[in-house]
């Protein structure tokens, strides 16, 4: 065997040459090389811009509400003047001393009339603190709610009320009392000493 | 002194311009869409890429994953990091698209009636062929190379990428084997 021919096929070996002749069946015969992928561009035609609802612009549309949810809260104020349909409630009066008589339950002369002269009713505006998004249902309600006249309560309401207004007038007498010692008190010392201090 | 040993050091070490070889530029045209280019690659390595697959599949078939070789790698060209190694590169697909063969249990080479005869020249050449196959990768394949598809020893390392010494050391021990197995009486080293 020469290794020379099975290195470089230089020298002789017929050994090898006869395997080589009857291998070469198998031998690669040139064939065209393989059809190579090729990158087509099919034209399409250009299509209008469709509306899709994106996650961004859901985004966009919940934020533009919470901002005007936020907006109008703040924007509208929180006291409002609301329109008190009716008379005053009667306001009951003590004249002269202090006793235990029963209250008189007469209507005041100097409070605004609840009714005018040409006998129209006239609202009274009372300021009222409400939070107007939570309870505007509450105070329409209020609103509209008629007072009660005094001569339309019960007996034991009439009495109530004036126990009430009995304990009141008693607690403004004695408070005017104490009002009364002390200015005493201060004339007093005024007047008798001088150089007090 | 210690400033010109630097100096040397440093001249000595910088890397030369480097001109891409024939290899590398048929490489670069083949991936920016030259296909008369890969064309090129195609004939230079198409030998090595069917001596590698008829090492391993059946005659009848080698065509067919020859074609199969060169298309994947026409696909993943842009993959390649040493475009100096091409040969190297076909050759493990060439490995990779044998082994998948025979995962897809296609039917076995069968020897027709024909072939069977002892006397039909045919014959032998495929029962040398199956010999060959029946013996270690290294062997076959470095044996295939140089018997089947003619190549000299130095251009079955350059192509594979093997190292000389192995390609030679695959060669003799392979012949060696196989005139073992052949029961022929080869001239003792």
């Amino acid at each position: 065997m020469s290794e020379d021919y099975l290195w470089d096929k230089t020298g002789k070996d017929q050994e090898i040459e006869r395997l080589e002749s009857m291998l070469s069946v198998f031998r690669y015969q040139e064939t065209d090389p393989p059809v190579l992928p090729t990158t087509t561009f099919v034209p399409v035609a250009e299509k209008a811009p469709r509306f899709r609802f994106s996650s961004a612009f859901a985004f966009a549309g919940a934020l533009a509400a919470v901002l005007i949810g936020f907006g109008l809260f703040w924007l509208i104020p929180l006291e409002r003047e609301v329109a008190v349909v009716g008379p005053q409630p009667p306001v009951a009066t003590v004249k002269g001393p202090i006793t235990n008589a029963p209250v008189s339950t007469e209507q005041p002369t100097t409070s605004v009339p609840a009714v005018s002269k040409n006998g129209a009713i006239r609202p009274t505006f009372i300021k009222q603190r409400v939070p107007v998004a939570i309870k505007q249902r509450n105070v329409v309600a209020k609103a509209v709610q008629k007072k009660v006249r005094f001569e339309d309560l019960t007996q034991e309401e009439k009495f109530a009320y004036g126990q009430l207004m009995l304990a009141l007038s008693i607690t403004s007498s004695k408070l005017q009392a104490v009002r009364q010692t002390i200015d005493q008190i201060e004339n007093d010392k005024t007047s008798d000493k001088p150089n007090f201090r | 002194m210690a400033r010109n040993f630097f100096f040397s050091q440093a001249t000595a070490t910088a890397p030369a311009e480097r001109k891409p070889s024939g290899e590398e530029q048929l490489v670069e045209r083949a991936c920016s869409g030259d296909g008369e280019a890969f064309n090129e690659i195609y004939r230079m390595f198409a030998p090595l890429v069917h001596g590698i697959v008829l090492a391993r599949v059946p005659y009848d078939d080698v065509k067919d994953i020859v074609q199969e070789v060169f298309l994947a790698a026409y696909k993943n060209l842009d993959g390649l990091r040493d475009k100096n190694a091409v040969g190297a590169w076909l050759a493990k697909i060439a490995r990779n698209h044998a082994a998948e063969y025979y995962r897809k249990a296609r039917p076995t080479e069968e020897l027709s009636e024909d072939l069977s005869g002892k006397h039909n020249p045919k014959a032998e050449a495929v029962e040398i062929m199956r010999t060959i196959r029946s013996m270690p990768e290294t062997y076959r394949e470095t044996l295939v190379l140089r018997l089947i598809e003619g190549m000299t020893g130095n251009e079955i390392a350059e192509r594979t990428g093997l190292t000389p010494e192995s390609v030679r050391v695959n060669l003799h021990r392979g012949m060696d084997q196989l005139r073992q197995k052949l029961g022929i009486e080869g001239v003792k080293r």
